[in-house]
This record gives structure tokens, sequence and C-alpha cells, in this order.
């Protein structure tokens, strides 16, 4: 059903939590577990595709407009905080703030302008967009143009953001990963989630009803937006180099979009799922193929996507709560496992 | 002078305005939006590439062995792909013909390499003088090739079983089905013509810019705003606005800061969507 | 105080002229009919009225407020609530979530929005509304699983959970069950008696008739008669707009 975990609770929350807690737990240790370079980036990289993908999920998942010009914010926060710090030597840690700040007003042009349009039109826009974006970006002297920005080195130092060692990027990145999620569990459970899923099984009917369905787009999209540009400044942060062929591609927003939908768009799993699934295997097939065959792990990842997407629509999510109610079905058989039904 | 870019406009627009056409085609017909309308542009070019390799084949003489190529791939893509989609939700169509992207993308960068191909012809190097205007050989040639295309399409359409057929299915699904059409049939032929005439355009194409994996991507985008401009669904349409994005090019090339070319056809694109959504001739 | 109020008003597509220059009124408290033969304009009528259409002439007022060409959303918080001739409701959501998406969106901060779901004691009044409606004992069943009738019940309950000024029915009766229609009929009345103001397009004379207290007559978007039940049934301009002369 279109619901997804909300609907269902488990008879015994605590087992819920605790299996939470014991995750953040392990979360919490994964740096003692992961030594390597190359294994500790690959985590930080995934995460921070957990982030944008649960971000996309609110615009593409739960509003319900396939947004594919997102790395528009995700650039916005990049330049925005480096620039910041380069000019007037502001701590990332508020140009990230500003990045996403700037991120929203964006959107919220962008969005009035646009997110009245229905579905291919809407998504062909927000393409448009990014690749105007691009342009300009490549040929602004400002930004640096199409070489990009080179931060200055500053590590290790907490101010400017920068270490040498992985770790506390590890913990920025898991943080947020973590309180994205949890935003969206508290939007899934509200009457955002409820308004949005009537949105989308019927819009005009849910209009009906006096939802005002433009505004709801609109509040998904700026979220989207400063969230998506949060991860755009700890990028920078992270890789010291930006630019547009790094931050604006066309490709990498589509990427954002597929992750979640493979993942299961509209829930609050979906992303995560889609992201720890997707991105450590192109990684790893890049990493395979790498010299000998370039771009095989998008060949594969565009044929697995379709052949997901065929098999089941509604994502990893999806056949998960297959599997889940199978054991459901088992477990109430030995008696006494509440399903509770819930109201919006 | 004004008069001279114009002029280059409308040629370089014309090819535009092929492949522009090609969309609204499967747009018009199925409210498919083949966002790898560009990757198959591609395909075109290798293939006039590998036969100018190969056999020192003009394009020009190629194209129509990469036209019955392209068809055929046309069906097929509509045959496996493409026919799971047609009740699917919006996302998966996207999400689908975007897949295809990827996959044709990489594929032939898997095979060529990114690296840049040219076809070195000079048969129809020069430029001719008409009227005043200096207009490249070539692409009057191509303009031609393009004007011809348009003409076998609009016969194609109009006159046989087959193109009536599409143009029945395209106006009333339902009632071609009671008809007795194969609808199915009608959307498979579609993808082919579709994809013949991102054939023509290719082979046009090889001769003058670089061939390689990407190439197609920011033509599949220009098509897009054409049929924006023109209207969905509507092939006069996507002509007008191939045409219009060509002068546009070139104009701007020439009077404005070079770069300024992609994104002030985006920008009419925006503009388009949501001023006039359903552009200049269309009627959805 | 007029509860709502039409003027001339007028709505086109291409050249036919579905509403023209239709004027109209209902009074707080009344239960007013909306009659006509097929194609005559009255769900157009709605339409327009409502928000979904937006009228090429004339005024519509809900109380004292012009509210000509508001979006939908907005004409519905503000008091006036429409049910669709084929139920629209949400098949797979539950009857008590149907219900609750009714509510009162007007006041609502985006923080509570996003943060908050719907209050207790707005789940209670849902709960209070379908029992109102007969339907309590499927209260947690999709809304898909209920018979065409049972929906329609359903989109009353939903009315009136937003607590609106006027509510626009679209043929309540209408593929409903003989039985069915009566127990209808009955919360109409009981409604309207204690103070709602209907507004109903019905085809079923023997419904209208009785429940109606004052009715429009609409002809190829022309009001062509206006008046009690009994003045109604025996103009000639209504049989003939009906039969044919």
């Amino acid at each position: 059903m279109l619901m997804g975990k909300r609907d269902e609770v488990n008879g015994r929350p605590w087992v819920t939590w605790l299996l939470l807690a014991l995750l953040i737990f392990l979360l919490l240790c994964l740096p003692l577990f992961i030594r390597g370079t190359y294994y500790r980036h690959i985590v930080i990289f995934t995460l921070m595709y957990v982030v944008l993908a649960q971000a996309w999920n609110l615009i593409g998942g739960y509003a319900g407009q396939i947004a594919l010009g997102n790395m528009v914010f995700f650039a916005i926060g990049a330049y925005t905080s480096t620039i910041l710090t380069i000019q007037f030597d502001l701590s990332p840690w508020l140009g990230m703030w500003v990045g996403g700040g700037l991120a929203v007003l964006v959107s919220l042009g962008l969005g009035l302008a646009v997110l009245k349009l229905e579905g291919h039109y809407f998504a062909m826009s927000t393409i448009a967009f990014g690749e105007i974006l691009r342009t300009v970006f490549s040929n602004w002297r400002f930004v640096g143009g199409a070489q990009g920005i080179s931060l200055p080195l500053h590590s290790p130092s907490l101010y400017y953001m920068q270490w040498a060692n992985k770790v506390p990027y590890y913990y920025i990145i898991l943080t947020m990963a973590v309180l994205v999620t949890v935003l969206v569990f508290l939007l899934d459970r509200s009457r955002f989630g409820f308004y949005t899923k009537a949105i989308k099984l019927d819009d005009v009917a849910a209009r009906n009803r006096g939802i005002n369905a433009f505004k709801l787009k609109l509040l998904a999209f700026a979220l989207n937006a400063f969230i998506t540009a949060m991860v755009g400044s700890f990028y920078a942060q992270y890789i010291l180099y930006i630019s547009p062929s790094s931050v604006l591609l066309l490709v990498t927003s589509i990427l954002l979009a597929v992750i979640p939908i493979v993942g299961g768009v509209g829930t609050v799993l979906g992303p995560i799922l889609g992201a720890v699934f997707i991105f450590p295997l192109t990684e790893f097939l890049r990493a395979m193929f790498g010299g000998l065959a370039m771009g095989v792990n998008y060949i594969m990842f565009g044929a697995a996507a379709i052949f997901v997407i065929m098999v089941e629509p509604l994502g990893f999510v999806a056949m998960l709560s297959c599997i889940k109610r199978w054991f459901r079905r088992l477990m109430e058989e030995k008696g006494g496992v509440e399903v509770e039904g819930a109201e919006g | 002078m004004l008069l001279q870019s114009i002029a280059s406009g409308l040629l370089v627009g014309s090819v535009y305005a092929i492949i522009a056409v090609g969309l609204t085609l499967i747009w018009g017909i199925m409210e498919v939006v083949n966002f790898a309308h560009g990757s198959y542009l591609m395909l075109s070019m290798y293939i006039c590439y590998v036969l100018h390799m190969l056999m020192g084949f003009d394009p020009l003489l190629s194209m129509p062995i990469a036209v019955v190529i392209l068809f055929f791939i046309g069906i097929g893509t509509y045959k496996t792909i493409i026919f799971r989609i047609m009740n699917a939700p919006m996302l998966f169509q996207i999400f689908t013909t975007f897949a295809l992207q990827f996959i044709i993308n990489y594929t032939v960068f898997l095979i060529a390499k990114p690296t840049f191909r040219t076809v070195k012809i000079t048969f129809l190097d020069g430029v001719v003088k008409v009227k005043g205007l200096f207009l490249d050989n070539a692409m009057i040639v191509s303009a031609l090739v393009c004007v011809l295309a348009f003409l076998f399409l609009h016969i194609f359409l109009q006159f046989t079983k087959i193109g009536k057929g599409i143009r029945a299915t395209t106006d009333n699904p339902r009632a071609a089905l009671a008809l007795g059409i194969d609808i199915e049939k009608m959307y498979a032929y579609t993808w082919g013509v579709s994809l013949a005439l991102v054939a023509v355009a290719g082979a046009i194409l090889s001769r003058i810019i670089y061939t390689h994996p990407t190439v197609g991507d920011k033509f599949g985008l220009f098509a897009f705003v054409a049929v924006a401009l023109g209207g969905f669904g509507s092939i006069y349409g996507a002509l007008l606005g191939g045409l219009m994005i060509g002068v546009v090019t070139t104009v701007t090339g020439v009077y404005a800061i070079p770069w300024f070319k992609l994104p002030s056809i985006f920008a009419i694109f925006i503009l388009t969507l949501i001023v006039r959504p359903r552009g200049l001739l269309g009627w959805k | 105080m007029k509860a709502l109020k039409v003027d001339n008003l007028s709505k086109h597509f291409g050249g036919v002229y579905a509403l023209n220059n239709v004027t109209l009124h209902v009074d707080e408290g009344e239960l007013v009919g909306l009659l006509g033969p097929n194609g005559s304009g009255k769900t157009t009528l709605f339409n327009c009225v409502a928000g979904f259409y937006k009228p090429d002439g004339g005024q519509v007022y809900l109380g004292e407020r012009e509210i000509t060409g508001w979006k939908m959303e907005r004409i519905c918080e503000r008091g006036l609530y429409r049910t669709f001739q084929l139920p629209r409701v949400f098949p797979e959501l539950t009857l008590l979530q149907n219900v609750l998406l009714s509510q009162p969106h007007w006041g609502e901060s985006l923080l509570e929005v996003m943060f908050k779901r719907s209050s207790h004691s707005l789940v209670e009044r849902a709960g209070e509304l379908i029992d109102f409606v007969g339907l309590s004992h499927m209260i947690n069943e999709p809304a898909g699983s209920l018979s065409g009738g049972q929906q329609k019940l359903l989109e009353l309950a939903a009315a009136l959970m937003k607590d609106p000024e006027v509510i626009l029915l679209d043929e309540p009766t209408g593929g409903v069950n003989p039985t069915l229609i009566n127990d209808i009929k009955k919360m109409l009345l009981d409604l309207n008696a204690s103070g709602k103001t209907f507004f109903v397009i019905e085809h079923n004379m023997d419904v209208i008739m009785d429940i109606g207290q004052r009715l429009y007559v609409l002809d190829y978007g022309n009001i062509i008669a206006e008046g009690s039940p009994e003045e109604i049934r025996n103009n000639d301009r209504v049989l003939e707009a009906y039969f044919g002369s």
C-alpha cells in the first residue's frame, strides 16, 4: 500500500527503539571499523547522497514534482560559503546558512514561476534552469568560471571546517543524515505527509477540500533547496575544489532523482536504501572497470534502475514491505502482534 | 549583418527543426517525453562516421542507411522498453527515457571512447553568394535535405496507410482501436519514423561538428525547446520552433557574448512554458 | 442575508454559451434546488461558482464577499463546499482519513502542518460525522470498498467537516439505491432544519420536490423558471424543456 511504514506500528515499539539505538551506536563507531581512506570516502559520499536523496524525496516523492535541476541548489550552497570564506573570511559554519538561505530564495522564485506546471514541463524547466546556471557559472569570472575555485587550505581547523583526517567530516555528514531523516520522518507522519499523499492521489479532489496544494509544493521545494545547499557547502569543505563541471552537471541532478526513486519515493527509508545500495555499487563498479572500460558503471546503473522500476515501481522500500508483510503474517500466526490503523 | 545571421540561422534551424519534429511526433501520439532523443542523434552520427572510415562514404550518402538502421532501432526500442511504460506514472516515463539516454551514451562511450571524431569531407566546401548573402554550400544542401525529409514525412502522414493510422491514433486512440487499427504497431512505427528523422539530422551534423558520445544531449535539449516554442504535439510548430532556435543561436552568437547562446535558449524555454504553455501552434 | 448570490453569470466554450446571464440566489438556511434537462449547464454553474472554471462574465458572492474567479481551495476555505456528481473520494485512504482531509485549513500555520498530526478533537469530530451518515462500521476501511451511494454519504460527511456556510450537492441521490435515498433525504432535511444551507442539483423529481423549498430550472444555460415545487411542477415552460412541446 501507498502508506508505507508509518501506517503499521509494532505491537512492541521498544524493539524499534532498541534497534535504532543500536544502529546509531554502530554508526558512531564506524570510523573504528573502517580505516581505509578510500572506504571512508565512500561512506562519506554515501551519506551525502542520503541527505540529498531525502531532500529530493520531499519535492519529488511527497510533493510529486520531478525536479531535475537540484544541482543548482547544491552549487549555490557550495559557491556561497566558499566565496564568503575567501572574500570575508567567514566561517563555512555560518556560510552554509547563508548559502541555504540564498537557495531558498532562488527556489521560491523559481517555484512560483514554475511549480504550477504539469509534471513533464516542470521537470524540463528545472533542467533548463540548471543548464542556464551551469553556462553562466562557467563564464562568470567572479565565481571562477570554468576553472572553478580551489579553497585555500586551513587545515586542521574547526573554524574553517577543514581537517586532514576524514573522521570529522564523517561525523558532520552523519549528523546531517540523521537530522534530515528525522525531519522527513516527522513530516511524513504529520499533516504534511497526509496532505501531500492526498494531493498525489487526486490533486483536484484535495484542492476541493481546501488544501492549498501550491503552497505545500512550494514548501517542499524550499526545504529541498535548503538541505541540498547545505550539503553543497559541506562538499566544498570536503573536496576543497568546486567547479561547474563538478557541481552543476545535469547527470548528477538526474542521479539525485534516480536514487530516491529506486529506493522508494514518498517514504522515509526509501532514499536511505537507495543511496546505500546505489552509490557504493556504482563506486565499486567504477573501481573495478575503471581503466579498462569507463562508463560501464553508468550502463549497469541505468539498466539496473530500469529493471528495478519494472519489477517494483515503488522501489526498494516496497520490496522490503513485501518481505515484512510475509514476516508479519508469520508472526501473527504465533499470536498477538497488533497492527494499528492510523489516521492522518 | 543581421540579415546574414538570420539567413544562416534559418539554415542551421532546419536541422534543429527535423530533430524537433521527431520529438513532437512521439509526444503527440503517446505523450511520452523522449529524453533519450539526443542519444539517437549521436548514434546516427557514429554510423555515418563508421561508414566514412570503412567505405569512405560521404554522410549524405550514408544517410539512407542511417535512416533505415535507426528506423528499426526505433521500432525495437518501443517494443522492448517503451511499451512497458505507456501507462506508467509520468515519473517512470521520464526516468526510463533518461535511463535509456544513460545506457546508450555510455555504451557508446565504452566502445568508442570519448575521442572526438570528425568526418572530413571537402565535397561541398565553399560558399555561394545569394543576393548579397554568403551562404555555406553544405548548409544549403543540408537545409534542402531537411525540407525534403519534411516533405517525405508530410506525404507519409497524409497518404500512406501507416501514416494515416498514426494520425488517427494521435487524434483519438480509442476510435482508432475501434476502427481496427493496431495501435501498438502505430506507436512502434512512430518511434521508427521519429528516429529516422533524427538520423537525417545526424548525417548532416556529422559533417559539421565533432562526433563524440554526448554530442547529442545538447541537441536533445534544444529540440525540447523547439517543441515547447512551437507547441507540444504540433509538427509545424516544431518546425517553426526549430527554425526560431536556429536563428536565435546564430544571432546571439554574432551580436551578443557567444556563451549567451545556451542560456538564452533555455530562458526562452522557461518563459514559453510559463507564459504560453501551448506554444505558438500547439493544442495541448 | 443571501448566503450565495450569482449575478449575470456567463460561461462559454468556443462559441457555445453553457451559461447565459444566470442570476440566482440562495438565502441562509434555505434548501434550494437546481433542475434542468441534461446539458442545461447545471454542473457548469456549480463549476463556475466553486472555482473550477473562471466565469466569462458576471459575479459570484458568498455572503458579503465576492468570490468570482477565486481558486477552488480558497472558495472552499471561505465557506462554500462542493460535492461531485461522480463521488470524488480517495479510494486508497480510509473513511476517517477522507473526512479528516476536510478539516479547516485556513488557520493552519506551516509549522503546524509540517510537524503536527490532526488534533484529537478533529479526529473525534470526523468520527461523529461518519457516525451521522451511518458508516461507523467501516470507519477504518479504505473508501474504495464503499458502494457508490455510500461514497456519496462519505462526501457529505467530508462536507460537514468543513462546517461550510453553503453546501453545493451535485446529484446527491444519483445512482443510489432507494432505501439509501430515503436516508439521504432525511439527513438533508435534518441538517437543513438545524440551519445548514444547501444548493442541490437533482434529477430525481420525487426527491427534490419533497425537500426543496425553492427551485430554479435551467435550460440551455438560461434560467427559465423559479419558484416553489408546486409552481414549478405546473410550469409549462419547464415541462416543455424536459419533454419537448
